[in-house]
């Protein structure tokens, strides 16, 4: 089986400029746990989940110091200022094509700890693939 | 804010030995990412989440990824047979994740969110003296996050 049989094909997508909190509304009201960052040509450019957003938390305790690890510190501090999509977006985004078979594409989730994978061809975001997704496929013997 | 202000109180639970096609079809029916697997006196146990059933589909790593480099290890042995419960297992016991991180009820909403980012969770269980009584998801801190700025709008 491949990605582009189990993929959702209507994805919800937000823009660089949508506001954080239309970010959070947009994941709440869907029950969807994150949501792909595109341009204006439906480009993909990042991706947004809960845990990015969790860093909106006011109280949040240090994660880390910066000597410890000063990336992930510094990566922390942007997104908890972060006012847009654009600010708050993990900009590295692990992607699969829609031949990439479920095997690869549950190894993928366990291996790089994702929870989705947008499914892109050219760039653009075709489709995207979610654990329960993975989990539809599962037969018991 | 603490814990008991935004968990949710119906935690849907499995037993150690219901199998993982229940297991499956509670996750799909509820729109939920794990169950606690407790005991008859409600008590925890473990942790079934989409990540356990995952391995279900995952293709094996190779015996020859585990090999001893003068006491460094590629993959470490434990993690080669952790895998293959997790692939071969049928009922929640075999496949689930024991000693799941717990907070309780007084536990303030900024503790738990730190938790869920430095240990990279999705959940915490919330516990009264051992027994489950609730759950906190990502998704719960987010309605919190969003009601502060709401507010702080108004």
């Amino acid at each position: 089986m491949l990605a582009k049989d189990i993929m959702t094909k209507n994805v919800i997508t937000v823009k660089e400029n949508t506001p954080v909190r239309e970010v959070i509304r947009i994941l709440l009201e869907n029950r969807i746990s994150g949501v792909p960052v595109v341009d204006k040509e439906n480009n993909l450019i990042g991706i947004i989940s809960e845990a990015d957003l969790i860093y909106k938390e006011k109280s949040l305790l240090p994660i880390t110091s910066y000597h410890e690890n000063h990336k992930k510190f510094m990566n922390a501090y942007r997104k908890s200022l972060a006012k847009t999509a654009g600010e708050i977006m993990t900009k590295d985004v692990i992607t699969v094509s829609e031949e990439t078979t479920v095997e690869e594409i549950a190894t993928l989730m366990l291996e790089k700890w994702i929870k989705r994978v947008p499914v892109v061809k050219d760039r653009k975001v075709v489709g995207i693939i979610s654990r329960p997704d993975i989990m539809k496929t599962i037969s018991i013997k | 804010m603490l814990a008991k202000d935004i968990m949710s109180k119906n935690v849907i639970t499995v037993r150690e030995n219901t199998d993982i096609k229940e297991i499956i079809s509670l996750l799909l029916k509820h729109r939920i990412s794990a169950v606690a697997v407790v005991d008859e006196k409600n008590h925890l146990l473990g942790v079934v989440s989409e990540g356990d059933l995952l391995y279900k589909k995952r293709l094996p790593t190779s015996i020859d990824w585990v090999q001893n480099y003068g006491g460094y290890y590629y993959v470490r042995p434990e993690q080669l047979l952790e895998e293959h419960r997790k692939m071969e297992g049928s009922t929640a016991k075999e496949i689930m994740t024991a000693v799941p991180i717990c907070v309780n009820e007084d536990t303030p909403v900024s503790e738990i969110a730190t938790l869920m980012l430095k240990r990279g969770i999705k959940r915490v269980f919330v516990l009264r003296e051992n027994k489950l009584v609730g759950v906190v998801s990502r998704g719960d801190i987010l309605k919190e996050i969003i009601s502060e700025m709401n507010k702080k709008e108004e």
